[in-house]
């Protein structure tokens, strides 16, 4: 019985630690960072061919509740591959940094989960009509998932065909 | 009330959302079975000192830049879980002062060496997740989720296999070691699977929320039941329960994971509370 005993605790304590089950603190998770979900987020109903509303948008993060936006964005930017290409519709909050090294201002929206300790950014780019919003302005953003190189790194980021200012 | 399901089942569609209640389902079945012994034994608050001590080993895996903080974190709960189990008696620190001194301990470093060593430009982001669990439960990969359901499934088949000798240390340890069972041997079995219970708990409520879903059930359980199987089954049966509910709800209402599970085992305890007082009122 002791060594039935021992087996049984050194399997648990084996299965414990090997890779796996570790905090998920997500907000630190870096665009292009791949983890191995191993599934396609679009198994569901945001499948893109077929809109149920006809809008073009594969994936409509705006009908969500904040966990789960939030939760989608994480893996977005975990898995960032089995997004590409895709249309997504988004809210959050606009933010603008600018960056001395390469002279260039980068543009987010802000999704955060329902505590709003955890946040994520999605980068996105608009060659639209009007200017980008003030920073830290409600936003609504359509736009397809798309990536770039820079320094050595894939960057992701919306292409945006749309943004509006909510109210 | 359509539109409600009709959004569940969009939700639903979702695999991380899947994943959540899979593993949701699983660990708090897990904490509820041992929740219950820890519950007898007067060891209430040590899931949660040993929570605070899995934060500050994660604290320091993450500022050794570990790949797997589970090399870390769990070594050093086990060790901790060990510790605080054998002290009850011999040591010159007594139960709940070595519980309450090794939970501040390890809560205080971990955020001082978080802070101190920062590899993240959202330390509050990082701390509010681990400490409240957030959404930690949703962005589950899928290997993850393997792995806690094979230790899930462990913790459960130890607790059958040993149900007799656990049932033996629970309410008499001494009676159980005159009578020949290893109770320093099973004592470390229980360390062993309360550390894996808590360190898996942590991506559901949270290190501050564990003590929750460890207590919360049985104590429910025992305001109606009086006997340890069903104290073990009902206990287990309101845990799985609100775990499940309240993952739903959370994702439907857009409120955070590990307190809205928390606060609807808060609501079960008040309804048995309640039931207790009938069932008591009804015999006299």
């Amino acid at each position: 019985m002791k060594k039935h005993l021992f087996v049984l605790a050194l399997c648990l304590f084996a299965a414990s630690i090997l890779p796996g089950c570790a905090f998920s603190a997500s907000s630190g998770q870096e665009s292009g960072a791949s983890a191995d979900a191993g599934y396609s987020p679009f198994e569901s109903p945001t499948d893109g061919d077929a809109e149920p509303d006809g809008s073009g948008v594969d994936l409509d993060l705006t009908v969500l509740s904040s966990t789960m936006a939030y939760s989608e964005v994480y893996n977005m930017m975990a898995n960032p591959q089995d997004y590409k290409g895709k249309t997504i519709k988004v809210n959050g909050w606009y933010y603008a940094s600018y960056n001395d090294e390469t002279g260039e201002s980068y543009h987010f929206v802000i999704v955060a989960d329902a505590a709003a300790c955890c946040q994520q950014g999605i980068e996105f780019v608009w060659n639209g009509p009007a200017d980008y919003p003030e920073n830290l302005s409600q936003i609504e953003i359509t736009g397809v998932f798309s990536s770039y190189e820079s320094g050595g790194y894939t960057y992701y980021y919306l292409a945006a065909d749309s943004v509006a200012l909510l109210d | 009330m359509t539109e409600l399901f009709y959004k569940l089942a969009l939700y639903l569609e979702y695999p991380f959302v899947r994943y959540a209640m899979i593993v949701g389902v699983l660990i708090a079945l897990c904490s509820s079975l041992l929740g219950v012994t820890l519950v007898l034994k007067r060891f209430s608050f040590i899931g949660d000192g040993l929570s605070h001590v899995a934060f500050g080993a994660m604290a320091v895996a993450t500022v050794l830049k570990l790949s797997d903080n589970m090399l870390l974190i769990l070594p050093v709960t086990v060790a901790c879980a060990v510790l605080l189990l054998r002290t009850g008696q011999k040591a010159k620190i007594k139960g709940d002062a070595a519980v309450a001194m090794i939970s501040v301990g390890a809560l205080a470093v971990g955020y001082l060496l978080m802070n101190v060593f920062a590899t993240s430009a959202n330390i509050t982001g990082d701390v509010c997740s681990t400490l409240f669990g957030s959404t930690s439960i949703l962005t589950l990969t899928q290997t993850e989720v393997f792995l806690c359901i094979g230790m899930s499934v462990l913790v459960i088949g130890v607790f059958i296999l040993m149900y007799n000798r656990i049932f033996a240390i629970t309410f008499d340890e001494e009676f159980a070691a005159a009578t020949g069972t290893r109770t320093r041997l099973y004592n470390l079995l229980l360390a062993v699977i309360i550390a894996v219970i808590i360190v898996l708990a942590m991506n559901l409520v949270g290190s501050l929320l564990i003590s929750a879903l460890v207590i919360f059930p049985a104590l429910s359980a025992m305001r109606v039941f009086k006997g340890f199987r069903p104290v073990i089954l009902c206990s287990g049966a309101v845990s799985v329960v609100s775990a499940a509910l309240g993952i739903l709800v959370s994702i439907l209402a857009g409120t955070p994971v590990g307190s809205t599970i928390v606060a609807l085992d808060i609501l079960v305890f008040g309804a048995f509370c309640l039931a207790e007082r009938i069932i008591g009122g009804l015999q006299k």
